[in-house]
């Protein structure tokens, strides 16, 4: 009884030491703030409910694969959501106020703190200046690859050569590395 | 989705932001969640690009282009740079701005300062010579204020505006004294003398 209690305290205790890094995780499959919200409060209940199965060991990556598998089962839910929303609007011909991508990505914006924001652009500084351009002109500006390669005057191989080696220095650089400590 | 991408931290990460920015296909996002719910290492990456990615798109926009200086952008992208360059240069010029219009100030209210010293003493360069000759000549108290405010001349030069401030501020009352004391010469003195020996005789012989 009592180790069941510890390994529930564990897992709790996991859930909001990691409870930035399975936000954003959710973030990026769910896309939508609001779902991702949800989505944590029912990771954070399941893993209790399952906590008797973990290993301490692997306790991050089984927090992720639970936040993972609810986060496609509210996936299909809201697609199913969607199709249905969709044909109603269809049948009334009504309006496009239904979730656009831009309102999808809407809530990736409110998901950063100024401490965050303030490293990233700290690191983005570091990189190489064609990095940085193609990684703000992607990321920032909404353009596809194809639109700066053309605006560089550069082949589309260079720039996702670019992206990709920028994505990756930012990934190692230790900004970043500590962006993960501020709620802890 | 390149399953041979998932072997290399390089590839992974590439695929992590794809993910994240929705450019992998229906069935490239199944495989990738599927490969995710084997390896959680996968799934950091997608919470790193994901934070990446909110941070960038929450950046001023003219973040970080001040050094694109690639040679074929548009103009819309030359627009950014000029706006970039300008932006630091700006922040630079408003803090050192301030600190001029300080230093302007307190070099302006400083000259004004030693301008009014050196008006109130307008002898004051041949001042050391009269007050020898006075010393040599007249009463003691008018050569020694003198010198005085000419020592305090001395010092203003030499010591800079700031001591002017202080120092000469506060002697110049004395020195006004000073010289108060010397346009009193002897002969004014004896007139006075005169004066106040027959003026009350006189008047009051008109009176009685």
């Amino acid at each position: 009884m009592a180790h069941d209690d510890e390994i529930r305290s564990l897992v709790e205790q996991a859930c909001v030491d990691f409870e930035r890094e399975l936000r954003a995780f959710l973030l990026g499959v769910l896309k939508d703030g609001h779902l991702a919200d949800d989505a944590y409060q029912k990771t954070v209940v399941k893993a209790i409910e399952a906590c008797s199965a973990v290993n301490q060991d692997t306790i991050k990556g089984w927090l992720f694969k639970i936040a993972l598998n609810e986060a496609r089962e509210m996936k299909r839910v809201s697609k199913r959501q969607s199709r249905l929303n969709q044909a109603v609007s269809e049948s009334a011909n009504s309006f496009s106020w239904l979730q656009s991508s831009e309102s999808v990505a809407q809530p990736l914006l409110a998901a950063t703190k100024i401490e965050e924001k303030a490293i990233i652009e700290a690191a983005l500084q570091r990189l190489d200046e064609n990095y940085r351009d193609v990684v703000l002109r992607r990321i920032q500006k909404g353009q596809t690859f194809a639109e700066i390669a053309a605006d560089l005057n550069r082949p589309l191989g260079t720039i996702l050569t670019w992206m990709r080696r920028a994505l990756l220095e930012l990934k190692e650089m230790d900004e970043l590395r500590r962006l993960s400590d501020f709620d802890k | 989705m390149n399953h041979s991408e998932l072997n290399t931290p390089e590839g992974r990460t590439w695929l992590a932001f794809q993910y994240v920015s929705g450019e992998l296909s229906v069935d490239g996002v199944e495989a990738f969640e599927l490969a995710m719910l084997a390896d959680a290492s996968l799934c950091e990456a997608v919470a790193e690009m994901t934070a990446v990615c909110s941070a960038v798109r929450q950046l001023p926009a003219n973040t970080g282009a001040v050094g694109n200086n690639t040679a074929a952008n548009t103009v819309a992208t030359a627009t950014q740079v000029s706006l970039a360059v300008v932006t630091p240069t700006e922040v630079k010029a408003r803090k050192s701005g301030t600190g001029m219009m300080l230093a302007s100030l307190v070099t302006v209210v400083c000259c004004g300062i030693l301008a009014v010293v050196v008006s109130s003493l307008p002898n004051s360069t041949d001042r050391p010579e009269l007050a020898v000759s006075s010393l040599e000549d007249s009463a003691v108290e008018i050569p020694a204020a003198d010198v005085v405010a000419a020592e305090l001349l001395v010092d203003v030069w030499a010591n800079g505006a700031v001591v002017v401030v202080v120092v000469v501020d506060h002697e110049f009352d004395e020195s006004e004294l000073a010289t108060d004391d010397l346009e009193v010469p002897e002969w004014l003195l004896a007139a006075v003398a005169i004066s106040a020996d027959e003026q009350p005789a006189t008047r009051e012989t008109e009176l009685f």
